[in-house]
């Protein structure tokens, strides 16, 4: 079997063992796993990097083991503070979001001329921040809109929310920037950027309805699950438009 | 209506959030609805589109609603900053056991408070008061003038942003005069980026034979005399105007003589010759005729002797495929090396050197200073504002219980736990604060 198929593979399955025990809340068996599943990731990654000699911001399978990763340090880090929906939810999406990537090619390439930037070593990792946020705030909106219970407020929709925003906002900015480097225009309203802007209102949209119209988590909940899914169409769906309608594709088929 | 109450109520519908959310919703639509349009136009449709009345008028409103609100707000977030007291009501009470705090319990809580990351302590209410954060909500107006900012920079940018294309080979200079430009874009009338400079050297590297760039670079020497070296994610930059290099190609250097072995013409034509095999024409100077040709720098025989390339890379047998017509009427056609004569009507035509050539654009764009300012406020504003964000601690030690303190606080963004505050300022206490 491929190394790389095999690493996948064992990260699914740590994670989504890990995420099982998280959700009946074993969480130090739960935490083991879905670091043990980490760290296969990463290094999947490093072995990626070490081959290609670029980090990992090149396809859609490069930017789903990031993001992959990038939930897994967030359900690592939530284990000890959010719902165990919410924990094992982001255990369980790090392990299988990967998998999808298999579907787009193992195949491994050097960084083209336009990914060669400083700008883009910033750019996707912000994007894989702002993604793991943005997962965190969906389940716990999806946790709040399942829950009948009355609890108090925790704030941690608002904040993976507003990290989410943050992180969103520095993708564009510097998403932004380098456009104006790449093609000589700042905003060229291609798919991505049109979706990003689209996904960056309605993400302000509910901030400004949590700040200043204090609207309570759970009255955002389902304006944040609607957000998430244009963030989701932005993140992950830009490879499903048609051929062409995009520059930023970078699967390459030589 | 008096004019003063009209201009009043103006004002308070332009200032008002609900506006805010209102037009950003509608943007986020037409944004929608654009990405829909680009699946199936092209993209000066989609540009057009998105600069038409309907998404102009959306563009001022909220410009005009930012002004508005900044304005409107701004002193009560200046005001908020100075810290007179809890911003607003604080959240429920806890109590937590405390060393008892003797005779100025006040001097100690402020103490403890500090030490826990308040900014801001003053007495109030027979308590004492901690601020962490107090500057944070500035942050908001930094962030939304950033925006303006931003806005500004690209209304500049897409009313003033000229564009120019070069074509040009490895010792060649540029003036930036018009007609050394291939192509040009920018407001109709403009005149293009004025840029000096001289191509000193080219490269480029491929992922192993594939059309692949990993690497596109340029040595120029600018007209102040420095040496730049210049990719397509790293231009040159003069005041407003910067250059990049954006395409490859192989420029032929050539030369014909008459039968006697005289020079007639010579010159390194600018080719659009990439990748290899591409076919692309030049005039003979001076001469009736006319030359296609097709470069294969790194020659190989392919099926049935039709040249091929085993990479885009110049390679030790550079070949190239000319043919060569006089008024379209073919004289002569061959695969020749480089210094191999080919003849026709009794002269010869040999290609001496293959020089590497790059595309460059040269941008002049007013806007991009207030772009990077506009990007730069707005992200050190939402920062400023979400990183850290504030919170108000109110402490008193409870009447008649010198070892109980009460504690209230009051999350600015985020609920702040009472319990949590409460713990650690005992905490700080019980370690000498």
């Amino acid at each position: 079997m491929n190394l790389q198929v095999a690493l996948l593979g064992a990260a699914a399955l740590l994670a989504i063992t890990g995420a099982a025990l998280l959700s009946r809340r074993r969480t130090g068996a739960g935490r083991a796993l879905a670091a043990a599943a980490l760290a296969v990731l990463l290094a999947l990654i490093s072995y990626r990097w070490w081959l290609t000699g670029h980090p990992p911001l090149f396809g859609t399978l490069e930017s789903d083991v990031a993001d992959g990763a990038a939930l897994l340090v967030a359900a690592l880090w939530l284990s000890r503070r959010a719902a165990p929906f919410v924990t094992a939810g982001a255990a369980a999406l790090g392990g299988a979001l990967p998998l999808r990537g298999l579907a787009h090619g193992l195949n491994m390439f050097p960084l083209t001329i336009s990914e060669r930037s400083l700008w883009i070593d910033l750019h996707a990792p912000l994007g894989y921040a702002a993604f793991a946020c943005l997962a965190v705030a969906a389940l716990e909106a999806g946790r709040l809109v399942v829950s009948r219970a009355q609890e108090e407020e925790t704030g941690r929709l608002s904040a993976s929310l507003l990290w989410g925003f943050l992180f969103v906002t520095a993708l564009m900015v510097t998403g932004i920037w380098y456009s104006g480097i790449l093609f000589g225009a700042f905003w060229r309203w291609d798919p991505v950027e049109s979706l990003a802007l689209a996904a960056w209102l309605s993400l302000g949209t509910l901030a400004h309805a949590r700040l200043f119209f204090g609207w309570s988590e759970r009255r955002i909940a389902g304006w944040v699950l609607a957000a998430f899914a244009l963030a989701l169409v932005l993140f992950k769906g830009l490879v499903y438009l048609p051929g062409g309608a995009t520059y930023h594709v970078f699967d390459l088929r030589l | 209506m008096k004019a003063g109450a009209l201009a009043r109520s103006l004002w308070h519908r332009a200032a008002s959030r609900r506006l805010s959310v209102v037009l950003a919703l509608a943007l986020a639509l037409y944004a929608l609805l654009l990405t829909i349009w680009a699946m199936s136009s092209p993209a000066t449709t989609v540009r057009s589109i998105a600069s038409g009345v309907p998404f102009l008028a959306a563009y001022a409103l909220l410009a005009v609603n930012l002004v508005a609100c900044s304005l409107e707000f701004f002193p009560a977030v200046l005001a908020r900053s100075r810290v007179r007291g809890a911003a607003r009501p604080l959240g429920r009470e806890v109590e937590v056991e405390v060393p008892e705090l003797g005779s100025s319990p006040e001097e100690r809580l402020s103490a403890a408070l500090s030490k826990i990351g308040a900014r801001r302590v003053l007495r109030v209410d027979g308590g004492v008061l901690g601020v962490r954060s107090p500057l944070a909500p500035i942050g908001s107006t930094i962030f939304h003038a950033g925006l303006l900012v931003l806005a500004a920079g690209l209304w500049l940018s897409a009313r003033g942003r000229v564009s120019g294309e070069a074509i040009l080979a490895r010792g060649q200079p540029f003036s930036g005069s018009p007609g050394e430009y291939v192509s040009t874009g920018g407001p109709e009338g403009s005149p293009p980026p004025e840029m000096a400079f001289e191509v000193e050297d080219i490269g480029a590297s491929f992922f192993g034979n594939a059309i692949l760039f990993t690497d596109l670079w340029a040595r120029l020497r600018m007209a102040d005399g420095s040496e730049p070296t210049v990719r397509l994610s790293d231009p040159a930059r003069s005041g407003t105007s910067w250059v990049s290099i954006t395409g490859y190609a192989y420029a032929p250097e050539f030369v014909v003589r008459d039968a006697s072995g005289a020079e007639l013409a010579s010159a390194v034509v600018r080719l659009q010759s990439f990748p290899p095999g591409q076919q692309d024409g030049f005039d003979l100077p001076g001469l009736p005729h006319r030359v296609y040709v097709e470069v294969y720098p790194d020659y190989v025989p392919g099926p049935g002797g039709q040249p091929e390339s085993r990479g885009p890379a110049p390679g030790r047998d550079v070949r190239l495929r000319a043919v060569v017509l006089r008024q379209r009427v073919p004289v002569a056609s061959a695969v020749v090396a480089l210094g191999e004569p080919l003849a026709f009507d009794g002269l010869t035509l040999t290609f001496t050197s293959l020089e590497p050539m790059g595309t460059f654009r040269v941008v002049r764009d007013p806007g991009w200073p207030w772009v990077m300012a506009g990007l730069f406020a707005a992200l050190l504003g939402l920062a400023w504002r979400l990183v850290r964000p504030r919170v108000d601690v109110f402490a008193a030690v409870a009447p008649g219980a010198p070892g109980r303190l009460r504690v209230r606080v009051r999350g600015d963004l985020l609920p702040a736990d009472p319990r949590r505050w409460a713990e650690r300022i005992a905490r700080a206490l019980s370690e000498g604060a």
